[in-house]
C-alpha cells in the first residue's frame, strides 16, 4: 500500500467521524449503541441514520481507526448480526489530535472575544 | 443471517432493504445485516419513544442511504480508475493500440453523426423552414414531375387558394455585375418581395425586400449572399447603399444575408421580380406557357399538407377546364406539394445512410477487436485476479473494475475520435455540399459531443463487460484458488473465437460495400459517354445583350487561328457541364405514330461542334455556315430521338416544332451522348444553330494538340479584346468536367474503401494477436508433441486448421449479412447489381488471403521452439 500517513493528515474530521470516535472512546459498542450515544450526548442535535453511520464505520475500518472486536457480550444478550467496534491506537490518537485542534480553535475564539471566558 | 423472509417483514423494512440495493455488493455483504438491525431499532425509537418526528426520521434515513451509496460507488470508481490507469501505463503499447482502434471507430462514427445530425435530423436553419413547402406542376401522361410555373399560374394559385399563407417564387438568372473591381458574372435569384420573410431570414446588414421593391417602377435593388459578399466585397459592410450596374441599369445593394444554406439553389445576389428584365417582359407576364418560376409556400396555421394538397388539386382542376389548350389531356396536369426539408435531403439521404451504416459496422468491429485484446490481457492477468479474489474482491467487483478499465480506454479513444471528427469537418462539408446546400450547417454541436460521449461509454462498457463475462467460468471465479494461470477456460476460448468471427464477418460486409462503390466508379470511368473529352478546352463566356451581334462569330474566327487548334465551336451547353443548363421544352412532331410527347433537351451549337467534341454523325450531315434559319430552320437530332419517334424509318427530312408555326427540318442524326451524367441514360436531344437562335451566354470548345494554360490565357485575351465587359469563367479541360462529374461517386468509394481498409487492418491484427496468444498458451502441449516426434509443420498444420475453421465461419456469416444488406446499397451504386458476384468473390478472396496470412505468421514461431527448453521451463 501507500506511504504511512501522519496523524495530522486525517484532520480535520467530519462531525460524523469525530462523534463515532468519541462514542467509542470509553469502550467498544455496536452500531445502534453508537448512534444512541451520539444522540444522547448532543441532545439530539446530531443523528446518524443507518446509512451515514455505516458509511462512516466503513471508512474508519478502512483507515484503521477502529476495528471489529472479537469479544462478544453475554451470549443471551447478543444478537449475532451485531458487530462490536472499538478504537485502535490510531483512532484514539486521531480523536485526541482533533480534540486538541478544536481546543486551539476555541482558545483563539476566546482571545478574539468571539466566545466568552470558560466557566468552571 | 436473518431467517425472516422478505414477505413477513413490515413495509418500512422492505423499503429500507430495497434501498440497500443501491450499495455496492461488497458493502452490502459486509454491513447490510447490521444496518437492518440499526434501522429497526431507530424506527422503533422514532415510533414508540417519539425520539424524532416521522418526517425527519424518513428524510434522515433515506438521504443518508442515498448519499452514502453514492460515495461508496464514487470511491470504488476512483480506486478502479487509478488501478486501470496504472495498468494502462504499465502496458503502454497495448493501451495505445486500443486507443487508436477505438479512436478511429468513434471518430468516423462521430463524423457520420455530425453530417446526419445537421442534414437529416436538425430542422432547417430558417425559422420558417419547417413549414415551407415546394409546389410542383406535373404532366403525368408524359412523365414530367416538376414543371416550372408561369406568372399567370402563380397569380391563379395565389388568388384562389384557401390553405396557404404566402406563395412566393424564385428563378435563377445569370447577369453581369459591373462597377466592382472587375466585371463579374453573378448567379442571381429572382424572388418575391416576401421570400425572406417566409423563410424567416433576417439580414446580416441592411434589410431584406419589402413590397415597394417589387413595384414595376421601383428602383432596382439587390441583396448579397454571405459567400458572395465575403468573396467579392471582402466582407465590407459599407457595400450596403452602394450602386452597381446590371442589365444596363443601376442597382442599389440594400442588404447582406447571414451564412445560411440557400434554397432552392446557391446564388450570389437576389433581386425582386420587377428588377429582372425577363420576368418583367411581355411574354413572361402574359403567356401562361412561359414556365420558368419555382414556387414555395407556407401553410396556414393548423392546416395539414394533405388539406393544402386537396385545395391545390381543386385549383388545378379548375385551370385544366378553363384553359384546355394550355393543359392538354394528352399530357395530363396535376400539382404536387412536398416539404422543403425532404427535397433538400432526398439526394444525400441514401449516401448518409450507407456511410452511417458503414461507420456503425466499423464501431462494432473495433469493439469486437478490442474486447478480444482485453480478454487476452485478462487471461494473462489470471494469477493477479486470483490473488484479488482471495483477498476478498467479489466477482461483481472484478467485473466492475474491467468495465471501468474499458470505459477509461474508450474515453481516451473518444477524445482522439472527437479530434479526428473535428479535423475531418472540412472534408465532410466539402463532400456533403455536392448533394445539399445544408452542408454549410455541419458543425460540432452539443448533440455531436453527446453522441461522441455516449458512443465512447457504450464502447467502453462492451469492451470491458464482454471479456469479463467470458471469463466468468475461469478458475479465478469458480475455485477461488490459484487455478492454472496458463490454461484459458473453454468458455474464454470460445468467446475469443466468436469475437474473431464477428470481426471477419463485419469486414466482409465493409469490403463488399467498398467493392460495390469501387466497381460503380470503374464502370463510370470507363463508360463511353458518346463524345471524346480529351484534348478539348472549354470556357463559359457571357456578353451583354446589347453588344453581342458579332461577338461570338469573331471569337470563333480568332480562336481557330491560334496555334495548335484543330477545331473550335460554340455551344449553349455541353455534356457533363451543369451550369446554365437550358432544360427541356415541349415540341410538336410531324409524321410520327408515337403519341408520347416528352419534353426534349435542346442545344444551340455552331457548325464544328460535333467534330470538335467527337460526337459521331450517324446519318445526314452536320451543320454548315449556311444554316442560318433561311429559308427554313434545320435541326440535328440524336439517335435516341430518331428511334423514339421514327423507329424503322428514315428520320432525315422529318419536321419538329419548338414554337408555334415554326417547323424545323431534321438534316442529321448524331450519336447519343450522356449529357446529364455518366450514370444517366441518354434522352431525346435536339440541336439547333446559333445563327438561328442567338444567345448571350455560350461555351467555347477548342480541340487542340495542347489544352494548356497558355491556350486558356489566349482565349481570355481574345474575349476581353473583343468586349472588355464580357465575362469568362469555368476555363477547364473538358476531361476535368468529366472527372468532376464523378467527384461525389469517387468520394463515397474512397470513404468506404478507407473504412474497409481500416476494418481489414484491425481484423488482421485481431487474428494475428489471437494466434500468437494461442501459441503462447499451448507451448507446453506443443513442446510435448515436438518431443514426441511431431514435426513443426504438422503442429502448425493442426493449429492452422482451427484458424481456417474460424475464418471460414467469419466469411460465411459476413457473406450472409452482406447478401441481406446489399440491397440498401442500391441508392449509391450504378451499373453493378447489389449482389454482384465479382464483388462478393473478390472481397471474400481478399479477406481470406489477409486472414490466412495473419494467422500463419505467428505460427511460424512454432518452428523455432525448442522442445527441451519448453519442457524444462514448465
Amino acid at each position: 500500500m501507500g506511504k504511512k500517513r501522519t496523524i495530522e493528515s486525517y484532520l480535520p474530521l467530519t462531525p460524523a467521524v469525530f462523534h463515532v470516535l468519541l462514542a467509542l472512546a470509553d469502550g467498544e459498542k455496536h452500531g445502534y449503541v453508537i448512534s444512541k450515544e451520539i444522540v444522547r450526548r448532543t441532545g439530539g442535535e446530531v443523528r446518524l441514520s443507518a446509512g451515514t453511520l455505516y458509511g462512516t464505520i466503513k471508512r474508519l475500518l478502512d483507515d484503521g481507526m477502529i476495528e471489529e472486536s472479537d469479544e462478544r457480550p453475554d451470549f443471551s444478550l447478543d444478537d449475532q448480526r451485531r458487530r462490536y467496534y472499538r478504537l485502535t491506537k490510531l483512532g484514539r490518537a486521531v480523536a485526541e489530535a482533533e480534540a486538541e485542534r478544536m481546543q486551539r480553535v476555541l482558545a483563539m475564539a476566546r482571545a478574539k472575544r468571539v466566545l466568552g471566558p470558560e466557566t468552571a | 443471517m436473518a431467517a425472516t423472509s422478505n414477505a413477513n417483514r413490515p413495509a418500512a423494512e422492505r423499503v429500507f432493504l430495497a434501498f440497500l440495493r443501491l450499495f455496492p455488493s461488497e458493502f452490502r455483504e459486509h454491513f447490510a445485516g447490521e444496518m437492518e438491525t440499526v434501522f429497526r431499532d431507530q424506527y422503533r425509537d422514532a415510533r414508540e419513544v417519539g425520539a424524532v418526528t416521522p418526517i425527519r426520521f424518513w428524510w434522515e434515513t433515506y438521504s443518508g442511504l442515498i448519499a452514502t451509496a453514492f460515495r461508496e460507488h464514487r470511491d470504488i470508481l476512483f480506486q478502479d480508475a487509478e488501478y486501470a490507469l496504472r495498468m494502462m501505463r504499465k502496458e503502454l503499447g497495448f493501451t495505445l493500440v486500443v486507443i487508436v482502434i477505438l479512436g478511429l471507430a468513434i471518430g468516423t462514427s462521430t463524423a457520420a453523426f455530425t453530417a446526419a445530425n445537421a442534414i437529416l435530423i436538425q430542422p432547417l436553419p430558417f425559422s420558417g423552414g419547417n413549414h415551407l413547402i415546394h409546389l410542383m406542376q406535373q404532366q403525368p401522361a408524359v412523365g414530367v414531375e416538376d414543371m416550372a410555373f408561369s406568372v399567370k399560374e402563380i397569380e391563379d394559385y395565389r388568388a384562389q387558394n384557401h390553405t396557404l399563407d404566402a406563395v412566393v417564387e424564385f428563378h435563377p438568372m445569370m447577369f453581369s455585375l459591373l462597377g466592382g473591381r472587375e466585371p463579374e458574372r453573378v448567379d442571381t435569384g429572382v424572388v418575391s418581395a416576401n421570400f425572406f420573410q417566409i423563410l424567416g431570414v433576417s439580414p446580416l446588414y441592411g434589410r431584406t425586400f419589402i413590397a415597394e421593391d417589387e413595384r414595376p417602377s421601383a428602383t432596382p435593388v439587390l441583396i448579397l449572399s454571405y459567400n458572395f459578399w465575403k468573396r467579392s466585397f471582402g466582407g465590407d459592410p459599407n457595400v450596403v447603399g452602394q450602386k452597381y450596374s446590371m442589365n444596363d441599369k443601376g442597382h442599389v445593394v440594400i442588404g447582406v444575408l447571414p451564412p445560411i444554406p440557400q434554397f432552392p439553389s446557391e446564388v450570389d445576389v437576389y433581386m425582386p421580380t420587377s428588377a429582372c428584365p425577363t420576368r418583367s417582359g411581355e411574354h413572361a407576364l402574359h403567356e401562361r406557357n412561359w414556365h420558368m418560376m419555382e414556387v414555395f409556400a407556407t401553410l396556414k396555421p393548423g392546416l395539414t399538407l394533405a388539406q393544402a394538397q386537396a385545395d391545390m388539386n381543386q385549383i388545378a382542376d379548375g385551370l385544366r377546364k378553363k384553359y384546355p389548350d394550355d393543359y392538354p389531356a394528352t399530357k395530363g396536369y396535376a400539382i404536387h406539394l412536398a416539404p422543403v426539408h425532404q427535397e433538400l435531403t432526398h439526394e444525400i439521404r441514401p449516401v448518409l445512410t450507407v456511410l452511417a451504416a458503414a461507420t456503425g459496422l466499423l464501431l462494432l468491429l473495433a469493439c469486437s477487436n478490442v474486447a478480444g485484446i482485453m480478454l487476452s490481457r485478462m487471461l494473462a492477468r489470471t494469477r493477479e485476479l486470483t490473488v484479488r479474489t482471495i483477498l476478498g474482491a467479489s466477482r461483481s467487483r472484478i467485473v466492475r473494475s474491467f468495465v471501468t478499465e474499458g470505459v477509461l480506454l474508450a474515453a481516451f479513444g473518444g477524445v482522439l475520435g472527437f479530434v479526428l471528427a473535428y479535423w475531418s469537418l472540412g472534408i465532410l462539408v466539402n463532400f456533403t455540399s455536392r448533394f445539399t446546400s445544408l452542408a454549410s450547417q455541419l458543425q460540432m454541436t452539443p448533440q455531436v459531443i453527446l453522441f461522441c460521449v455516449m458512443s465512447s461509454v457504450a464502447c467502453g462498457v462492451v469492451v470491458g463487460l464482454v471479456p469479463a463475462l467470458a471469463m466468468r467460468h475461469t478458475a479465478v471465479f469458480v475455485t477461488e484458488g490459484w487455478g492454472n494461470a496458463n490454461l484459458p477456460s473453454r468458455a474464454s476460448v470460445r468467446a475469443r473465437g466468436i469475437l474473431l468471427v464477428a470481426q471477419l464477418a463485419l469486414s466482409v460486409v465493409l469490403l463488399v460495400g467498398a467493392g460495390l462503390t469501387l466497381r460503380t466508379l470503374l464502370q463510370l470511368e470507363h463508360m463511353d459517354a458518346g463524345f471524346t473529352p480529351s484534348d478539348v478546352l472549354t470556357a463559359r463566356i457571357y456578353v451583354l445583350n446589347s453588344k453581342h451581334p458579332s461577338f461570338f462569330n469573331d471569337l470563333l474566327e480568332r480562336a481557330r487561328k491560334l496555334p495548335g487548334v484543330q477545331s473550335a465551336a460554340l455551344a449553349s451547353t455541353f455534356p457533363l457541364y451543369f451550369r446554365d443548363t437550358e432544360g427541356s421544352f415541349p415540341v410538336e412532331i410531324r409524321d410520327t405514330q408515337v403519341p408520347d410527347r416528352s419534353p426534349i433537351n435542346g442545344h444551340v451549337v455552331t457548325p464544328d461542334y460535333f467534330r470538335t467534341i467527337g460526337i459521331r454523325l450517324e446519318a445526314g450531315r452536320e451543320f454548315t455556315e449556311h444554316d442560318d434559319g433561311k429559308p427554313a430552320p434545320v435541326v440535328i437530332i440524336n439517335q435516341h430521338m430518331a428511334s423514339h419517334y421514327w423507329p424503322n424509318q428514315n428520320p432525315l427530312g422529318k419536321q419538329i416544332s419548338g414554337s408555334p408555326n415554326e417547323w424545323a427540318t431534321v438534316v442529321g442524326v448524331v450519336g447519343d451522348v450522356r449529357q446529364q451524367g455518366l450514370d444517366k441514360e441518354p434522352v431525346d436531344e435536339v440541336y439547333g444553330t446559333l445563327a438561328e437562335a442567338p444567345r448571350n451566354a455560350m461555351s467555347i470548345l477548342i480541340r487542340s494538340s495542347q489544352t494548356s494554360p497558355e491556350l486558356a490565357q489566349q482565349i481570355a485575351w481574345i474575349v476581353h479584346d473583343l468586349d472588355p465587359d464580357a465575362v469568362i469563367t469555368d476555363v477547364q479541360p473538358m476531361m476535368q468536367a468529366r472527372t468532376n462529374s464523378l467527384a461525389s461517386r469517387r468520394t463515397i468509394a474512397v470513404f468506404l474503401s478507407i473504412f474497409a481498409l481500416i476494418a481489414l487492418c484491425i481484423t488482421a491484427s485481431g487474428i494475428s494477436g489471437m494466434m500468437a496468444l494461442t501459441v503462447g498458451e499451448r507451448r507446453h502441449e506443443i513442446g510435448v508433441r515436438l518431443a514426441m516426434g511431431a514435426t513443426a509443420t504438422k503442429v502448425i498444420g493442426s493449429m492452422m486448421r482451427r484458424a481456417l475453421t474460424l475464418i471460414a465461419a467469419g466469411l460465411g456469416a459476413g457473406f450472409g449479412v452482406a447478401w441481406l444488406l446489399s440491397s440498401s446499397m442500391s441508392g449509391v451504386i450504378f451499373g453493378v447489381r447489389p449482389r454482384d458476384s465479382v464483388t462478393f468473390a473478390a472481397s471474400s478472396a481478399l479477406l481470406l488471403i489477409v486472414a490466412a496470412a495473419s494467422s500463419f505468421v505467428p505460427l511460424t514461431r512454432v518452428a523455432k521452439l525448442d522442445p527441451v527448453v519448453l519442457l524444462k521451463a514448465e
